[in-house]
């Protein structure tokens, strides 16, 4: 017995010893080969100077990684970065490196690099890790570089949207400038809605589109009239969660209530869920929705659904026809609304960061350069993109190319300034304008600004996180009766201690109203 | 003395090729094993990236409370230790089963054809084996529900939110995954044993039967009791894919199908609080090691030349 035990730990030993070494990240030094190329003859630095501002064109060189998600192969990232770093070189003696890596693994890349050390200067991510990063020194500060090395960030990006990437007094993070307001809405397959022949011109809210669903459900049987996404459906609302985590302001667009209440223990919800469940009972939302583990958009795009909750904004329409495939027709049942939380992408500089000012120049650069963000959203021209409309600053995929076999995929919400960037092919031509206005007409909540430190009650925060992701997605898609389910999660999220959660929110939005009003 | 030294160098002079056997091992163990222990100390800190890990400040047994905050610290526990040990009883009985049916078969051929067929499982991933439990359970299109239960003039039942079947469906496809690979080390055994004492058995007159009994089993029990004492080593664990992938990651179901890892992982993921993390892999290594003295104690009463240490 004992050989056979041994013989089994020589196995087990041999298997494993060799599965850590697999792996390495490649494309770290990609950007360093370009640093010979361009020397100090510099037009820009010179007008600069005549500005009165300091001539960084002699800092030491440096090289700042960048990372950001997107299926981007590596040596396209590397044409792209040695592009970008033409532009930084003459100016700042900077070069960049861009690594790219695909949205599933992206956080826990993050995480990796993070941990371990690497070299890393400057990290697309969203807001969920906002307070958390903060609190466990994942990020740095960029306050003290701003003054100098970013000092266009300082000027071009409004107080109250620094306020909602400030913690304790400072700013830690630049926020993408992109649209930042949303309302809720419902889009379906226009094509499916005409054949109805149900008059859809008059939906303001969501119970208005059961005639619709019905006639839906009627005229095309084998179709699902409300599809759900990877198990979710968007909830119609206009709460501000106040930065992340349970407790909300149940209505922003009250600016006179400022009550942390729970959400789901508000009628709004109750209603929301009840009517959900009234519809699955009435075959009208696929079955199982809250196990679904595919995108809505593909189940439209494969003729399985009908329609799908979602968020609105201009250009809405163009976005989801891009995925499904299909002509789209878009309600909208919520006022545009915006809250700290729609800030939602935001740019870091990890504590890992040899030199954090030089990555906040760089932020500096791509976020008011126009050539330089274009290259870094939309790569090489003529490889990845092609100006289809010089004068009107449209652009679209070259010849046999599209988004399948594209070596540096296009995302312009990501970047930190989407909106000096060129327009693309099929979106409004004044995109940018719209969406700007877009901004210009959302409700302002009155915690705008206000962002929250869970650091007291990260116990219960957690267990409530479990508490929710047991019930949300049921209630929040028909799929379990809320008669029953609805009592048992708020009982259980009490128990898991949801009303220590709401003081501390409470007691913090307290005091930062006291001293902003 | 000197007569104990030279007997001490011969022994190892004796024995030298086999601790070079071990070095590789033990090494790995040390490296990949024992320096890592000193992660243990993040689960009593507020771990701050920045400082470090000798420099983040030491908060005592607080990262510990999320786990005991609320009756699912119970439920996980149990949820836990009584799947794996549904796994190893089932796993054991039906693993055995198999081999002892494999070996009495005498074709070769059909021996490995069925050797193969039951392996398959094993090799293939969970999350497709979510899947394919997913076509046999979804309402939309699935097998039970489209074709099976109307057959029986049943009505369909809405698998993904309905608690009460989970248990048996997540035994179920732990055995038809594990089955494979269990009997594999077992039906090893089995073509080990002395020819020799089936043929004296039968020459006293022993069917089939009695031979299992009293010849075949007696002489699996060694590898029974080691494979078992590893199994309840790891009794602690759970098979992360089993538990979430292939429900789905349905909220109905949480209560049977949450296990300590689904639930470190669900409510840490977005937390990104690597101390709390930290704090469940001690806990859960804590009782996974005072299960396997308790374990390795009981046989020590029981059989004391089969025990581990």
């Amino acid at each position: 017995m004992k050989r056979f035990l041994a013989a089994a730990l020589a196995t087990s030993i041999c298997v494993t010893a060799f599965a850590g070494c697999g792996n390495n990240n490649n494309g770290s030094s990609a950007a360093s080969a370009s640093k010979n190329e361009s020397s100090a003859v510099s037009t820009s630095s010179t007008a600069s100077a005549a500005t009165g501002e300091t001539d960084f064109s002699t800092q030491d060189p440096y090289t700042v990684k960048l990372l950001i998600p997107g299926d981007a192969k590596t040596e396209d990232c590397k044409e792209v970065s040695e592009a970008a770093s033409k532009i930084l070189q003459e100016k700042y003696n900077t070069t960049l490196d861009i690594t790219r890596v695909g949205f599933g693994s992206y956080p826990d890349q993050v995480n990796l690099m993070l941990s371990s050390g690497e070299k890393l200067d400057v990290l697309y991510n969203n807001r969920d890790i906002f307070v958390s990063a903060v609190n466990n020194g994942q990020i740095v500060p960029m306050e003290e570089y701003l003054s100098e090395y970013g000092p266009d960030l300082l000027t071009e990006i409004p107080e109250e949207r620094w306020a909602c990437t400030s913690l304790n007094g400072k700013k830690y993070a630049v926020p993408a400038n992109k649209e930042i307001a949303v309302s809720w809405g419902f889009a379906c397959v226009k094509e499916m809605a005409d054949a109805t022949g149900v008059d859809y011109s008059n939906i303001k809210t969501e119970d208005d589109l059961l005639p619709l669903l019905e006639a839906a459900k009627e005229k095309f049987p084998d179709v699902w009239p409300v599809v759900a996404s990877y198990g979710g459906m968007s909830i119609m609302n206009t709460a501000d969660d106040l930065g992340a985590d349970i407790g909300s302001l149940e209505d922003c667009t009250n600016p006179d209530d400022t009550t942390v209440v729970n959400f789901f223990a508000t009628d709004t919800y109750k209603d929301i869920v009840e009517r959900r469940y009234a519809w699955t009972q009435k075959g009208l939302i696929i079955p199982d929705a809250s196990s679904t583990s595919e995108d809505s958009s593909a189940q439209i795009a494969a003729g399985k659904g009908f329609g799908m909750f979602t968020n609105t904004k201009p250009g809405i329409e163009g976005e989801l026809e891009k995925k499904t495939t299909k002509e789209m027709l878009v309600f909208t049942l919520t006022p545009v609304y915006t809250s700290t939380t729609r800030l939602d992408i935001l740019w870091y500089i990890a504590h890992n960061s040899e030199k954090p000012e030089r990555a906040v120049q760089v932020l500096n650069e791509i976020y008011t350069n126009p050539e330089l963000e274009n290259i870094c959203i939309n790569g090489i021209e003529g490889k990845h993109f092609e100006i289809k409309d010089e004068s009107k600053g449209i652009v679209g995929y070259p010849e046999g190319v599209d988004g399948t076999n594209t070596g540096y995929p296009s995302y312009p919400w990501a970047w930190p300034n989407e909106m000096i960037s060129y327009t693309w092919e099929g979106d409004p031509e004044d995109i940018w304008q719209q969406t700007s206005d877009w901004n210009d007409s959302a409700v302002i909540s009155p915690a705008m600004g206000f962002s929250w430190d869970n650091s007291s009650v990260l116990n219960q925060v957690t267990a409530c996180k479990n508490v929710k992701s047991k019930y949300e997605n049921a209630l929040g898609t028909g799929s379990i009766d809320p008669a029953t389910a609805l009592p048992a999660f708020l009982q259980e999220l009490e128990d898991a201690g949801v009303n220590d959660i709401i003081q501390e929110k409470q007691k913090q939005l307290d005091a930062w109203l006291a001293s902003n009003s | 003395m000197i007569k104990q030294k030279k007997s001490l160098g011969r022994k190892l002079k004796a024995y030298l090729p086999l601790y070079l056997m071990m070095v590789p091992g033990a090494v790995y163990l040390i490296i990949n094993n024992y320096i890592p222990m000193a992660g243990i100390s993040i689960a009593f800190e507020q771990f701050n990236y920045s400082k470090g890990m000798w420099g983040s400040p030491f908060i005592g047994l607080k990262n510990f409370e999320f786990l005991f905050k609320t009756k699912d610290a119970w439920i996980i526990t149990r949820n836990t230790i009584l799947y794996n040990v549904a796994f190893i009883v089932l796993g054991t009985v039906f693993a055995i089963a198999v081999a002892v049916l494999l070996n009495e078969i005498h074709s070769s051929r059909a021996k490995k054809l069925y050797q193969t067929t039951i392996l398959v499982p094993f090799l293939i991933s969970i999350v497709v084996v979510s899947y394919l439990v997913y076509a046999f359970l979804s309402s939309d299109s699935g097998f039970i529900n489209k074709t099976l239960l109307p057959a029986l003039g049943k009505e369909p039942i809405s698998w993904y939110t309905s608690a009460q079947y989970w248990p048996f469906i997540l035994i179920l496809v732990n055995i038809w995954k594990g089955l494979g690979y269990n009997c594999i080390i077992y039906y090893a055994t089995l073509v080990g044993i002395d020819r020799g004492y089936y043929e004296a058995a039968v020459i006293d007159g022993a069917n089939r039967w009695q031979q299992i009994l009293h010849i075949t089993l007696p002489a699996l029990k060694p590898t029974i009791i080691t494979l078992t004492l590893m199994a309840i080593g790891k009794i602690f664990y759970s098979d992360f894919g089993l538990f979430y992938q292939v429900p789905m990651n349905s909220g109905p179901l949480l209560d049977v199908t949450n296990t300590i890892d689904t639930y470190v992982y669900r409510g840490l993921m977005s937390l990104n609080n690597i101390s709390m993390a930290s704090a469940a892999g001690v806990y859960q290594s804590l009782i996974g090691f005072l299960l396997v003295l308790v374990a390795n104690f009981v046989v020590k009463k029981l059989s004391a030349e089969n025990a581990l240490f």
